[in-house]
C-alpha cells in the first residue's frame, strides 16, 4: 500500500470515528429549532419598533431642522445685504469714517481694529477719579471700559472687575480708590488694567498720563497700543504680545502723585518704535513678581493735557 | 439523512454568490421527501417559517455539529452553538442581509461559513486546548460500543490536528472529515480556490509528518489500519 493510499484509508477511518462521536452527542441535542426561532422574531420586531420610534423622531426633527435651517439661511443673506452698521452719532469726538460696516460674517482676523477708533476730544482728561464706586471707568469723552485685576495665579475666566474701595484717609470730595493687593507671584506678576471699547482709542490729543499712587514697591505705568493686544482680545497681535510702552514708578508708602508723558514710555524690546497715543486700546499698571506681595492704591487717572508740566 | 440538504440557497449580502439562478417554479425535493417548488419554499424560509426553517435544521443538524466540533471537541452543549448557527442565518434573512439565490448548493457552503464564524469566536474564548481535552473525555466521545483503539486514535489524531494553525486546520477538517467539497470549502472559509487547495496541500503535509511521530497513528500509516 503506498502512503498516499493508507494516508486516505486513514481520514476515512477518522471521518468514520468522528461520525460516531457526533451520534453520540446528537442523541442528547436540542431536536427543535424553536427557541432560536422566538429569539429571531422578537428581535425583529424589537427592531421593528426601533425603526418606528426612529419615523416618529424624524417627523418631529425634520421639519425643526429644515425651519433652523431656514432661519439660518434667511440670517446670513440678510447679514450679507444689509451689514449690522455701527453708526456714530454726530459728535465731533467721533472720527469718520461715521457708518461702519461690520457685518459679523465680514470680520476678517487681520481687520484694523483703529477703523472704529474713537477720539478723544482733549477737554475732559479725567479717566477714572473711583467716585463711582464702580469699576466702570468714568463714561467721559466716550471711554467705555472696565478696571481689572489680572495676575499669574489666575485663570483668565476667573478675572473679576475691581471694585474701588474707601481711601485710608478719605475725605469728602475724594474717598474712593482702586486697591490690589496680592501674595507673593512667581511669573510675570500681576496687572491693575483697563481696555478700552472699542478696541482703539485715540488719545493722540493728549501728551500722557498721570495718577495718584501708594506703595510699597514700584510698579510699571503701561500703554497698550492695539498692535500689542492679541488679535482674540480685540488686537493686531500675533506673536510675544503685551510689550506695552512703559515706565518704572518707584511708590512711597505715601500718597503721591506721577505723571508720565508718552515720550517717556518704551517697550521692552529693542527695536519698539515710539507710542502711537491715536492707537490706544488701555492702560495698565503692571506688578513685576519681584515686587511681590503687592499692596497697590491708585487713584485719580487722567490723561495729562498739553497744558499740564509733566513732572515726576 | 440527507446531506446535501440545501433547497434554496441564500445569498449574503455583502458577499454576492455568483450562483446560477434556479428556473422559477421548477420543482426541488425537501428534506422530508416532499415535492415543493423552489419559490414557495425560498418565500417560507425567507417570512421565517417555521416548518420550513426546522426543516433545514434537520437537514444541516449534523453538519453543522460536525463543523463545530472540529473547533470545539465534542462538548454537550455543542447543540447550543448549532442552535446560534441557525438563529444567526434567520437574522441575516429576517434583517435582509441575505437573500434566496438559485444555486442549490450554496446553502450548504453559506451556513458551513457561518459556522465557522461562530465555532471561530468561540474557539477564541475557550481555548484551543479544549478540541483536545473534550476527546479524552471518553463518556462524551465513545459510546460503550466503540473500541477503544479508535477511541484512541481519534484522540491522537485531534492531539496532531490541535497543533496545526487554523489557516490550515480547519480546510483539512472541513474537507476530510465533513467532506465538504472544495468550492464549499473556499465558500466557507471566504477565500479562492486555489486557496484553499495550497492551504490543504500543506496541512497534509504537515499531518502527516506529526502522524509519523505519533505511535498511534504511524501504526495505522505504515499497516493501513485495523479498523475496516
Amino acid at each position: 500500500m503506498t502512503e498516499r493510499a493508507a494516508y486516505e484509508r486513514l481520514l476515512v477511518e477518522l471521518a468514520r470515528l468522528h461520525e460516531r462521536a457526533i451520534e453520540r452527542t446528537l442523541a442528547s441535542g436540542q431536536p427543535s429549532l424553536a427557541p432560536a426561532l422566538a429569539r429571531v422574531r422578537s428581535r425583529s420586531v424589537e427592531q421593528a419598533l426601533d425603526y418606528q420610534r426612529f419615523r416618529r423622531a424624524r417627523r418631529v426633527l425634520m421639519p425643526i431642522a429644515a425651519i433652523v435651517a431656514c432661519l439660518g439661511l434667511y440670517a446670513y443673506v440678510m447679514a450679507s445685504r444689509h451689514p449690522i452698521a455701527v453708526v456714530a452719532t454726530p459728535d465731533p469726538s467721533i472720527v469718520a469714517p461715521r457708518k461702519v460696516a461690520v457685518a459679523a460674517s465680514a470680520v476678517s482676523k487681520a481687520a484694523d481694529p483703529c477703523s472704529t477708533h474713537v477720539r478723544a476730544a482733549g477737554n475732559q482728561p479725567l479717566i477714572d477719579d473711583f467716585e463711582d464706586a464702580n469699576s466702570v471707568v468714568s463714561d467721559i469723552e466716550r471711554r467705555v471700559g472696565f478696571w481689572s485685576l489680572f495676575s499669574d495665579n489666575v485663570t483668565l475666566g476667573d478675572i473679576l472687575p475691581l471694585t474701588p474701595q474707601t481711601r485710608p484717609n478719605a475725605s469728602r470730595s475724594n474717598r474712593y480708590a482702586l486697591h490690589a493687593k496680592g501674595p507673593e507671584l512667581r511669573d510675570w506678576g500681576a496687572v491693575v488694567q483697563v481696555s478700552f471699547q472699542p478696541a482703539c482709542y485715540d488719545a493722540s490729543v493728549y501728551d500722557g498720563i498721570e495718577f495718584s499712587a501708594r506703595g510699597p514697591g514700584r510698579l510699571y505705568v503701561g500703554v497698550r497700543e492695539v498692535k500689542v493686544v492679541p488679535i482674540k482680545w480685540g488686537g493686531t497681535c500675533e506673536d510675544r504680545c503685551y510689550d506695552a510702552h512703559q515706565k518704572k514708578i518707584d511708590l512711597t508708602s505715601q500718597w503721591r502723585r506721577y505723571s508720565v508723558v508718552w515720550s517717556e514710555l518704551h517697550q521692552r524690546s529693542y527695536d519698539s518704535a515710539a507710542l502711537d497715543p491715536t492707537r490706544v486700546n488701555g492702560i495698565a499698571f503692571l506688578i513685576q513678581a519681584g515686587d511681590t506681595p503687592f499692596d497697590l492704591w491708585l487713584d485719580d487717572i487722567k490723561f495729562v493735557l498739553h497744558t499740564t508740566q509733566a513732572s515726576h | 439523512m440527507s446531506r446535501s440538504g440545501g433547497h434554496c440557497a441564500f445569498m449574503h449580502v455583502p458577499r454576492m454568490l455568483q450562483v446560477d439562478a434556479i428556473p422559477i417554479g421548477s420543482t426541488v425535493h425537501t428534506a422530508t421527501g416532499a415535492t415543493a417548488s423552489a419559490p414557495t419554499f425560498c418565500e417560507r424560509l425567507q417570512r421565517l417559517d417555521p416548518d420550513a426553517w426546522q426543516c433545514l435544521y434537520c437537514d444541516h443538524r449534523r453538519l453543522m455539529r460536525g463543523i463545530l466540533a472540529g473547533h470545539l471537541g465534542y462538548r454537550a452543549e455543542l447543540d447550543d452553538a448549532v442552535q446560534q448557527v441557525f438563529e444567526t442565518a434567520m437574522l441575516l434573512v429576517s434583517r435582509n442581509r441575505a437573500r434566496l439565490s438559485g444555486d442549490p448548493s450554496g446553502v450548504r457552503a453559506w451556513l458551513a461559513a457561518i459556522a465557522v464564524r461562530i465555532a471561530r469566536t468561540e474557539a477564541r474564548r475557550v481555548g484551543k486546548a479544549r478540541l483536545v481535552d473534550s476527546v479524552r473525555d471518553r463518556d462524551l466521545v465513545c459510546p460503550p460500543s466503540v473500541e477503544p483503539e479508535g477511541y484512541q486514535l481519534l484522540e491522537h489524531a485531534l492531539s496532531i490536528l490541535a497543533r496545526l494553525p487554523e489557516r490550515h486546520r480547519v480546510p483539512w477538517w472541513l474537507r476530510h472529515i465533513e467532506h465538504l467539497t472544495l468550492e464549499e470549502t473556499a465558500t466557507a472559509l471566504g477565500v479562492s480556490l486555489a486557496t484553499v487547495k495550497r492551504r490543504l496541500q500543506a496541512a497534509d503535509r504537515r499531518f502527516q509528518e506529526l502522524a509519523h511521530r505519533d505511535h498511534v497513528l504511524c501504526e495505522h500509516l505504515t499497516q493501513g489500519g485495523n479498523h475496516d
